[in-house]
Parts: C-alpha cells; structure tokens; sequence
C-alpha cells in the first residue's frame, strides 16, 4: 500500500484530493493509498449532509478567520488544528473491506486505536465511527463508497487546542441532551492531555504509519502523489471553494 | 410560505433534521435533509430533497417516491424506519396545518 506523507494543504485543496484520488484509485491509475497530511491553515470540515448554520459557530470562526469547507463525506463538523492534529486518508479497493458500514469503519478506523495505543493511551473504538479515551473523542471518522472505492479519512487529536474547537463548533442541542452534557467540552479530549505529556506531530505519524500498517496487514511504502493527483486536485478544488458547496445546506 | 421542522436523534445514533418548506396553496417548495449521519451515495439524498418539490403536502405519493430513492440507499447512523417515521410527522403536521389554513 502506498504512503504518502503530505505537508499540508489548505481545507479545499485536501477535501478537493481526497476526491480525486478516490476517482483516480477507481480506473487504478493509483494504488491503495494512505494519506496523512494536516489543514494549513487550521480548519473547519463539516459532513456532507449538515446545515453549516446549525453546526458552526460562525461568528466566531469568521473574527478567527478560519475557513469552513464542506467534505464530501457524511458525519459530522470537525475542528482541524494545524498545530494538533492529523488527518488521514485511505482509499482503497471496496472489495478489501467488510461491506457492513459500521463493520468497515471498525476495521480501517483500528488502525488509529493501535496509533493511540501506541502513543500510550487506551484509546477504544466507538461505534459509529469515534475513537474514544476513558469515553472522550479524540478522533472521528467519515467515509464515502463511490466507483467500488472507499474513501475513509479521519483525525486523531493530539494537541488541539480545545478552547477554539469548543468555541468554533455549535452541536445540536439534541446532542447534548443525549450525551447529558452542557457543551461539547465534556466529551472531547487529546492524547496530549491524557498523557500529561505535549506529544509532538512526528510521534503521530510514526504511530498512524505503524497502527496502519499492523491493523490492515499491510506494508505502507512511502512515495509522492503522482502528476495526475495534483492536475486532478487543482480542478476539483473549485468546488470546494464554492459558496454553493459550502451552503449546499445553509 | 409555512415551514414546518422536524428532528430525530436515536440514542448513539446519529441525527436527523428535516424541514419542509409549504407554499400556502399546500405545494411542497422545499425539503431539507440535514445531519451528521452517513448515507451511501449521498447524492441519493439530494435526488429525494428535489424529486419531492411540486407535491401537495398531503399527498400520499410523497412516502412511496422517498421509499423508492431510499430503497437505493443504505443509511448508517440511522434507520430507514426513523427517516421514514420522521417524514411521515414532518408532512402530518405540514397537511395538518395547511388543511387548517384552506378551511379558514
């Protein structure tokens, strides 16, 4: 499987390359691919099917100056800290993986557990698609099945800074109702903070290269994106860039 | 224009929102699908959200076209049942109400 270990994009360019490689990976001009990469700047992602209004504080996050873009994938908003946490992104064959949804986000999303447990933190799948400590998020993941693909990508939070996260995303209240918690704050924590210890960026790409390549039985060989990627890339970045993407639903 | 909302949240599910928007001739102007949950394709989603503008709000067509996008698609997070009981109370009170608003 092929690694590539990218320096970081801004929020359209990433969600804009996840797509194309998801294209490109269905007539296999790619291979199976692992992308860990982070949002530079810090940014917003927010599920396909959310309301932008109903899940991002956006007055906040525009006096911040923090971009908010739409991914092509469901679940729900997510705050991307340039300074605390990576993103991954996995596409790969659909036939490799369990075709039951909560089954194959299980399976490709233990390759995070094993990350964190690496790092030292007792980190345990949550069904749909969270990675939890001790029953705080400290990873979420989305997917998208198209052209007997799968994209997967998903964050581990290692250092986000909580208080922008907390103040930048709005959760529904039924959310929190059902969680029996007054804001977001109660449930989300980083590996840094359990550990009691600032983990550094490299330490979680080491431990996501090594949870990976252990959960999916796979040898993860470093390599670049291909031309065909970037040209791709460059053209679907418009999209997500779009007021009409972003505000598919207001 | 009327505008009638309805959200659903299954316990460790994910949740739903919908909201139908009613011209006062009872014509369906709008439905928007919201949420944190996960559909396979999502486009599936937005085929339902278009294919239904036109309708009378108390029409009994509208479930058996969103059945026939849905019994496409493969929801996570979220039953089919919850989507289509959710709908089914959204359009209710929408008929309801419309119905109240003809009358007077």
């Amino acid at each position: 499987m092929r690694l590539i270990i990218d320096n970081g994009h801004n929020g359209a360019f990433n969600m804009a390359l996840d797509e194309a490689m998801l294209i490109l990976r269905s007539v296999n001009a790619i291979p199976n691919t692992l992308r860990l990469y982070v949002f530079k700047p810090s940014t917003i992602t927010i599920g396909y099917f959310q309301s932008l209004s109903q899940v991002v504080n956006i007055d906040y996050v525009r006096s911040k100056g923090i971009p908010v873009v739409r991914r092509p994938t469901g679940g729900g908003a997510v705050y991307h800290d340039e300074f605390g946490e990576v993103t991954y992104s996995l596409v790969l064959s659909e036939d490799l993986i369990p075709k039951n949804i909560e089954e194959s986000f299980r399976v490709i999303t233990e390759g995070v557990v094993r990350a964190i447990r690496y790092l030292g933190a007792p980190a345990e799948f949550k069904p749909l698609n969270d990675v939890v400590i001790n029953g705080k998020k400290v990873s979420g993941q989305a997917q998208l099945r198209r052209l007997g693909v799968v994209l997967q990508h998903g964050t581990l939070m290692y250092n986000t800074d909580l208080d922008v996260l907390c103040n930048a995303l709005a959760p529904p209240a039924p959310k929190l109702r059902e969680k029996g918690i007054k804001s977001i704050r109660e449930r989300v924590t980083t590996v840094s903070n359990y550990l009691g210890r600032r983990i550094s960026k490299d330490e979680v790409i080491k431990a996501l290269i090594k949870g990976f390549s252990d959960a999916l039985n796979a040898e993860l060989v470093p390599s670049k994106l291909s031309d065909a990627e970037l040209v791709l890339a460059r053209s679907l970045k418009w999209k997500y860039t779009s007021h009409g993407w972003n505000y598919l639903r207001p | 224009m009327i505008e009638f909302s309805k959200s659903f949240k299954k316990p460790q599910g994910k949740l739903l929102n919908l909201v139908v928007r009613v011209s006062n001739d009872c014509i369906i102007k709008d439905l928007v699908v919201s949420g944190d949950f996960f559909a396979y394709p999502p486009e599936n989603i937005d085929e339902l959200q278009s294919r239904i503008k036109g309708f009378n709000v108390c029409s009994e067509e509208i479930l058996k076209q969103v059945i026939k996008v849905l019994s496409n698609t493969v929801l996570a997070g979220l039953e089919l049942s919850d989507f289509l009981s959710t709908l089914r109370e959204v359009l209710n009170e929408g008929c309801r109400r419309c119905r109240e608003g003809v009358s007077k």
